[in-house]
């Protein structure tokens, strides 16, 4: 009996290997096609919310550009800004989103335009390492459709081989956003200012601390300071001036909170930047809890009375 | 290395590769060097727990095979079991016997503490442990011949896709196929790799899609309504279902396409109609196996009625202390009991009532079919929570029927998993009604393709690929 010793000498299993390569071929051309649709919706989303933010801060030039957390999202308001410095004005401040996205966004944006001014809003979620590490990257997600910059790839895949494959699918660069595109164009602009969420006046819910005020033992994440330094040096190595906030809270912060911002002001002491610390206590929109949501978000009246002061610092400072 | 990471789509290509391009004689070794770096990806320590039970068990059937006389073949088979289930003793429920000892001992006031093991669950223990001691036992009943080959039987405990959560093969059905000489099949290999693809989608698409809503859930149980809860409770019970069987399909898929045939694992538990016939139709290769080697030895229902709840609960105990060391297995287990026993016993009395109210046979089945989701679901209750008293709080709070708001982090997430849940639905209902692989297989190749771009084209835009591990990988 005649046995078939290899799959390249079988007449069946050479043709069945010439049409999973035809096979292969089409899903790379449909896969192409359909990650090209996606890419030109995903572009075409006119600004609402959460990741829309990207594309309007990318597509447009801003003289200022907030980033931060959902602290930055609901504290800065634009045309306060604007009005106040003569300078266009962006809030890039992302719910959940912490020192490596807010480093991810700014080498997205400094690949396209430099702003005159940047500002980060620190928390101490920036360099604390959080209980899942790996939660933080993978909220980065939303930062896909912009894998082909280095950085971003280098921080969403973390330089592994398979991750990096996944990602050579033009249509995975969407996964999961299909849904928010489409409803993202159908629901039109969002209810913003230049990035800033108008909520309104919103009533005092006593909740939302700081991550690290909850866990059983702080540690500082190496990793995220080097960001930090990274994020820092790449504008001040294109003449942006940096200024770095770490934006109030209603009351008195933790002994822990106090120890974060001393080391706070330790790296941008040492990295030139100024450093405005609103968390102190006593202050005056720290002690009037009318002006915040929770514990560490203000109200739309709070971001107001607080932009105010931002915005006066930011004239100060740069005549 | 998980079936749905890109690490092992290379792998299987390439075992595949050189299966089929080397000499027949030779594809044990590949196929053996390829199971033990697949299992020592996950954790190469423990490779050593495999070779020990196959060098046991191989030693203990080739004695048993030169022994003729029942009685001696008996301490070889008690060698395999001691050895075995020694090794799952030590490995997965001494710490749970541990704690329950000394929980004992503090109640009475002694001060005596068994010492814990600090020891990592060895993936798949549960499974090749079986595995193995079914050719011990079938050696020993005399049901099979012995394996003369050592490589090809080390090959039978360790064969790479059913080596972590089966299905659980039998010696019998298995080793021969290790002395076969397969040829490539296109045919087949193409069925095959339909099965993994479909696995995947079932794995990709839904099980970890509902796995972030079931898991936001459950981890914050407290925090939510009846609503809520009772949602995430029957997303879990597709959870598991899709995780599970796309595990299952995978396997077989990737067996397949080698030329290697594994016993069907599922099929379509949903469509049952009481807690028994879904017990036949999930996690087959487990539920016969404690069929074959425990049920039918200790009497079955040949005993009388008494004996037969006796057996049974044995049985369901043994199965559920087989998912897990903890307590809410064992009431997982006393559950599934309950209503095996019930359901078993009033079956007549109700079929008697439906006919006499002259219920239509469709209505009935639906009602049943619901029924037995619902009985399966509850149960999972103590599957999913993790203490008893978590699994107490989530059960009172959906039958308080306190029900308010539904708990929905993010519309679009649900409306994948909806999305998911309803593809699955379709495809298990015309699997079970119509035979729609012969059709599907005799359409165009056109057809066919895009068929399956489809399908891979949905799982890259709204799968999951977090590549999180089977929830069957943890037994």
């Amino acid at each position: 009996m005649k046995v078939n010793l290899s799959i390249f000498n079988s007449k069946s299993a050479g043709a069945f290997v010439a049409r999973a390569m035809l096979f292969f071929l089409l899903f790379v051309m449909l896969d192409r096609s359909a990650g090209a649709i996606l890419g030109l919706l995903y572009k075409k989303a006119p600004h609402g919310s959460n990741w829309t933010k990207v594309n309007w801060l990318l597509e447009e030039r801003f003289d200022i550009v907030i980033f931060g957390s959902s602290r930055a999202f609901r504290h800065y308001v634009p045309h306060i800004i604007e009005e106040k410095t003569g300078l266009s004005a962006f809030n890039a401040g992302q719910n959940g989103q912490y020192m490596i996205y807010a480093y991810a966004l700014e080498q997205l944006m400094l690949q396209r335009y430099t702003p005159k001014i940047i500002v980060l809003d620190v928390t101490p979620n920036f360099i604390v390492r959080l209980p899942h590490p790996s939660e933080e990257f993978a909220r980065l997600s939303s930062l896909s459709p912009f894998i082909s910059n280095k950085q971003v790839r280098r921080l969403i895949t973390g330089d592994r081989i398979f991750e990096s494959l996944k990602y050579s699918s033009r249509t995975y660069r969407y996964n999961s956003k299909v849904l928010s595109i489409l409803d993202n164009i159908r629901i039109g602009p969002g209810n913003v200012d230049n990035g800033f969420e108008l909520v309104g006046d919103v009533r005092f819910h006593p909740r939302n601390g700081f991550l690290s005020d909850t866990m059983k033992k702080m540690e500082i994440d190496s990793f995220k300071v080097g960001l930090l330094r990274d994020f820092v040096c790449s504008a001040q190595q294109r003449d942006v001036t940096v200024y770095a906030v770490f934006s109030p809270v209603a009351g008195t912060i933790s002994a822990r909170t106090k120890e974060v911002i001393r080391l706070y002001q330790n790296y941008f002491q040492s990295l030139h930047v100024p450093f405005s610390n609103f968390a102190q206590d006593g202050s005056k929109i720290c002690s009037n809890k009318n002006l915040f949501m929770d514990f560490i978000h203000l109200d739309q009246t709070g971001a107001e009375v607080f932009s105010k002061h931002v915005a006066r610092i930011l004239v100060r400072r740069n005549n | 290395m998980l079936f749905n990471s890109l690490q092992f789509a290379f792998f299987f290509i390439i075992i595949v590769a050189l299966y089929f391009s080397m000499p027949p004689r030779f594809r044990w070794v590949l196929l053996l060097a390829g199971s033990y770096f697949f299992y020592m990806c996950w954790n190469w320590k423990y490779i050593g727990l495999i070779i020990i039970s196959t060098l046991i068990d191989y030693f203990a059937g080739m004695r048993m095979a030169a022994t003729p006389e029942k009685s001696r073949r008996l301490k070889y088979l008690i060698l395999s079991l001691v050895t075995n289930l020694g090794l799952l003793f030590i490995f997965k429920y001494f710490n749970f016997f541990s704690s329950s000892v000394n929980s004992v001992f503090s109640f009475v006031g002694l001060s005596f503490h068994i010492p814990y093991l600090h020891v990592l669950l060895p993936v798949g223990i549960s499974f090749y442990t079986f595995q193995t001691l079914s050719y011990s036992i079938d050696v020993y009943r005399g049901d099979m011949e012995h394996e003369r080959h050592l490589g090809k039987f080390a090959l039978y405990v360790s064969f790479f896709p059913q080596l972590v959560a089966g299905p659980i093969e039998r010696a019998s059905r298995l080793l021969p196929q290790f002395h076969r000489n397969n040829h490539f099949d296109a045919e087949r290999a193409a069925s095959g790799l339909r099965l993994m693809l479909w696995g995947l989608f079932k794995k990709i698409v839904v099980a970890n899609r509902l796995a972030l809503y079931v898991d936001a859930v459950y981890g914050n149980a407290d925090m939510h309504n009846g609503l809520t809860l009772l949602i995430a409770t029957w997303m879990f019970s597709i959870q598991v279902y899709c995780d599970f069987s796309g595990y299952s399909d995978i396997a077989i898929g990737a067996a397949r396409v080698m030329g290697y045939d594994l016993m069907r694992n599922f099929n379509r538990p949903f469509f049952a109609k009481t807690i028994n016939e879904f017990w036949a139709r999930w996690h087959i290769s487990l539920t016969t196996w404690f069929r074959d080697y425990l049920y039918y030895p200790l009497g079955g229902n040949r005993k009388g009625k008494p004996r037969q709840i006796v057996n049974l609960f044995i049985v369901f105990i043994l199965s559920g202390m087989w998912h897990g060391a903890a307590w809410t297995f064992f009431f997982w287990a006393i559950l599934h009991w309950s209503w095996a026993v019930a359901s078993r016993y009033t079956l007549p009395l109700r079929d008697r009532l439906i006919k006499r109210l002259k219920v239509p046979g469709n209505m009935v089945a639906v009602v049943r079919m619901f029924n037995t989701f619902q009985l399966f679901s509850f149960a999972n209750i103590f599957f999913r929570a993790g203490s008893l008293s978590k699994a107490a709080f989530i059960a009172s709070q959906i039958c308080s029927f306190s029900w308010g708001k539904l708990f929905v982090p993010e519309l679009d997430q649900f409306t994948y998993a909806l999305f998911g849940i309803i593809v699955v639905s379709v495809v298990d209902v015309a699997l079970e009604k119509y035979s729609i692989v012969q059709k599907f297989t005799s359409r165009p190749r056109a057809v066919r393709w895009a068929a399956y771009l489809a399908v891979i084209l949905i799982m890259l835009t709204i799968g999951v690929f977090d590549e999180s591990q089977f929830i069957y990988f943890q037994f």
